[in-house]
């Protein structure tokens, strides 16, 4: 790599890179902000045990200000960041080009602005709305402000990545994108496209409402904005974790990457039907029918195919390196992996995680099983285990290589990031299956249960008390996971002494394929018309529903029920 | 183990895959169509879709509760507020088929009927229609499932089901 052959001087870990330095402040600062949300979350699993301690935090209004918190900084603000700083920089690294790093501060900055006007209103107590903000309930403009900036800084992030691949794919001519590039691209080009929802939504009704300068909204139609967004919103954070399970993990176990074409495969067609899904979000919806719910029904399920190929290639990736290291036996080769390596270990559990969260996926995402689960306790029990294991910890394993990367300092303390990845896994495990079965039970969702008066506490409890303990004890081990990683990422940080020479180098893994023969690979990489198709697959699939809406809306005043 | 075997389980594997999913996808349509889950729709015979909260008293909701319409059929009329659902308690029949209409007067809400499989989102000025019919007698608790503000918790109700004579 270029690093070997210019002598830095020790001491400046950013002199050939500049980039690793806007990589290292934004994954740093959404992993701040996750802090913050984090330590919200044992409280919650708390009031899932019955147990009630919100009237011991002065600084929280209500449980629902703490679940603002909680659910906007841990599932939009942390991933954001987090994923803006890897995703300019490892495709930037991939295709051997600078972003302009101008332009990649002002991105930066801007978000900072954004994360902090959101903030004012969240910890003023005047935008307890939760992450999903339906109106009418009406937060303050800052809020809706904050979450606009948000969103535009990201996509000018993704817009920065787009024009250096575009520009690379001019420089060279007939020339196949690198997988990991390509991965990356591929989902820059799916937010954009997913993103839309949400912009239009807060942009043109909720930000001029908010104001005031519009006197209504229409709450159906904002809602099905938000799940425009919200379903891929998923993939956004999700994807991420496969390039670093695709491009990284094969090197990272000691092998190569077995299936490179299917990778792209899997990626393009993320990128063709991830979006036009929302509507499983709002089965129980009135207003919709039942002919559009059952369409993007099928299409959610067909986006579980790219999911089940990736879970085999990288199972086989990791089976070739086991083997070359003389694994054998149906599973005896797995011995062979390197289990003491916190960030192979750490991204490994995140998608053991994803297996189980998967599965549930699909459950809720069946029209008629939906109907057991929406928006009871069984909602958070599956996302924990997707973005809150499956995106998180493999994020949280990434930073164990990527943190001494970045600054040539090394990591702290291994074991005990190894350990905090154990723990993590443990206590989500423990965490899914109290709120999943909770939620069987008919237990809601974001509800402040440990306060309600004891005869209707008991309602729920009577026949819960199992999975209410559970999910108490999850709590209180995920607070120690918590506490152990950023003990690791504290100590590896504010470690003075660097040495960038001997620091590790991105686990680009080799491939076992060759592509540039390949017909179907070369077609794959016309992204650009890629997604066009997905903009049509678009508005074929919400067009109408939209357009129905917009033409016999709904309209009713704000209002502030907290 | 080289490339070209791990291709073709590859390859083979894809087409399991899409093989369940299609199965899924096809059991599930065949449930919706054939009703057997008690699903929120915008029937083509559903002429209450929406109404106007600002002129509730020209509409069912006025006196909301149980009612039997010209043939006899039981139609029950409930309103989600916060954070109390209207009527609080309300008594009906098992063995018979009840069309549950609700909307919101305020904010959204969500309507779950413990033990059965009635879940909606309850919208304002959306009218919201799902028919189910309770086998046993019983006690089962309603409740909202929707964040609607600081009393949400407490936005319990329920719904008693009586022998039929
Ligand atoms: C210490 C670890 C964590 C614990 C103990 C925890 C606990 C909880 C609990 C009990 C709830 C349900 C609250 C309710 O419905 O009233 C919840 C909601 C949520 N959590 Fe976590 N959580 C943790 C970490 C995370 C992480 C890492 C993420 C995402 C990256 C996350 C994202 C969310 C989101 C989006 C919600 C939904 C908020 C809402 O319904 O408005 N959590 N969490
Ligand atoms: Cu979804
Ligand atoms: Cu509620």
């Amino acid at each position: 790599m270029t690093t070997k052959t210019f002598t830095p001087s020790q001491d400046k870990a950013y002199d050939t890179h500049p980039e690793k330095k806007i990589a290292l402040y934004y994954t740093v600062t959404g992993l701040i902000f996750l802090l913050v949300g984090v330590l919200m979350g044992p409280l919650q699993a708390l009031n899932y045990a019955g147990i009630d301690i919100y009237k011991y935090m002065p600084f929280l209004k209500s449980y629902y200000q703490g679940l603002t918190l909680h659910g906007v900084l841990n599932a939009l603000v942390f991933t954001t960041y987090f994923i803006c700083g890897i995703l300019l920089y490892i495709p930037a690294r991939d295709l051997k080009l600078r972003p302009n790093m101008t332009f990649a501060w002002f991105t930066y900055w801007l978000m900072n602005f954004g994360v902090v006007l959101a903030a004012i209103a969240i910890l003023g107590n005047n935008a307890s709305v939760l992450y999903t903000f339906y109106p009418p309930l009406k937060g303050h403009p800052l809020f809706y402000i904050g979450a606009a900036l948000l969103v535009a800084s990201s996509l000018l992030v993704g817009g920065q990545v787009i024009y250096m691949w575009t520009g690379w794919k001019k420089a060279n001519p007939g020339k196949i994108t690198p997988v990991t590039a390509y991965m990356s691209v591929a989902t820059w080009f799916m937010w954009i496209l997913a993103s839309l929802g949400i912009v239009v939504e807060v942009v043109f009704y909720l930000i001029p409402w908010a104001l005031g300068w519009t006197p209504a909204v229409d709450p159906l139609l904002a809602r099905t904005l938000f799940w425009y967004t919200g379903h891929p919103i998923v993939y956004f954070w999700l994807l991420p974790a496969y390039v670093s399970w695709y491009a990284f993990i094969p090197k990272q176990a000691g092998g190569k990457i077995v299936s490179e074409p299917l990778a792209r495969l899997a990626f393009a067609m993320f990128l063709l039907v991830s979006v036009p899904v929302g509507l499983h979000h709002q089965f129980t919806d009135p207003g919709i029918s039942n002919t559009w719910k059952l369409i993007q029904m099928s299409l959610t399920f067909a986006v579980a195919v790219p999911s089940m190929l990736t879970a085999f290639s990288v199972a086989a990736s990791m089976e070739y390196a086991a083997r070359l290291k003389g694994g054998k036996g149906l599973t005896g080769w797995m011995g062979k992996l390197p289990w003491n390596e916190p960030s192979f270990t750490a991204q490994v559990l995140a998608m053991v995680s994803f297996i189980f969260g998967g599965a549930g996926g699909i459950a809720n995402a069946s029209m008629s099983l939906n109907y057991v689960v929406h928006n009871t306790a069984w909602i958070p029990g599956h996302f924990h285990i997707t973005v809150g294991t499956a995106t998180t910890l493999t994020f949280f394993g990434m930073t164990f290589w990527l943190l001494p990367h970045l600054t040539g300092k090394k990591l702290f303390n291994p074991r005990l990031a190894l350990a905090s990845s154990w723990w993590w896994f443990v206590g989500m495990m423990v965490f899914a299956v109290g709120m999943h079965w909770e939620g069987l039970l008919g237990i809601p969702r974001r509800a402040h249960i440990a306060a309600l008066p004891k005869e209707l506490l008991d309602q729920y409890a009577q026949n819960a008390q199992i999975p209410m303990a559970l999910t108490g004890i999850s709590g209180m081990i995920l607070l120690v996971a918590a506490i152990m990683y950023y003990t690791v990422v504290a100590g590896t940080l504010m470690q003075g002494k660097r040495d960038v020479q001997n620091a590790p180098e991105i686990p680009f893994s080799e491939s076992l394929t060759n592509v540039e023969t390949r017909k179907s690979v070369r077609f794959l990489d016309n992204l650009w018309l890629l997604f066009a198709v997905a903009f049509v697959i678009v508005l074929g699939a919400y067009g109408p529903i939209l357009w129905g809406m917009i033409s016999d809306p709904n309209l009713v005043p704000g209002m502030r029920l907290w | 183990m080289d490339h070209h075997m791990i291709e073709k389980y590859e390859k083979l594997w894809l087409y399991v895959a899409s093989a369940l999913i299609a199965i899924l996808v096809l059991v599930t349509i065949g449930n919706v169509v054939n009703s057997a889950i008690p699903s929120v729709g915008n029937h083509h015979d559903h002429s209450l879709k929406k109404v106007d909260l600002t002129n509730l008293a020209a509409t069912p909701f006025a006196t909301p509760g149980l009612k039997q319409n010209a043939s006899g059929e039981y139609e029950l009329y409930m309103l989600s507020q916060a954070f109390m659902f209207n009527p609080p308690e309300v008594k009906v029949p098992a063995g018979k088929p009840i069309t549950l209409y609700v909307t919101s007067t305020d904010v959204l809400h969500g309507l779950q009927i413990e033990k059965t499989n009635v879940n909606i989102e309850v919208l304002p000025g959306e009218v919201a229609k799902v028919t189910y019919t309770f086998k046993k007698p019983g006690t089962y608790r309603v409740g909202c499932n929707e964040y609607c503000g600081v009393g949400h918790a407490n936005m319990m109700s329920k719904l008693i089901v009586e022998e039929a004579k």
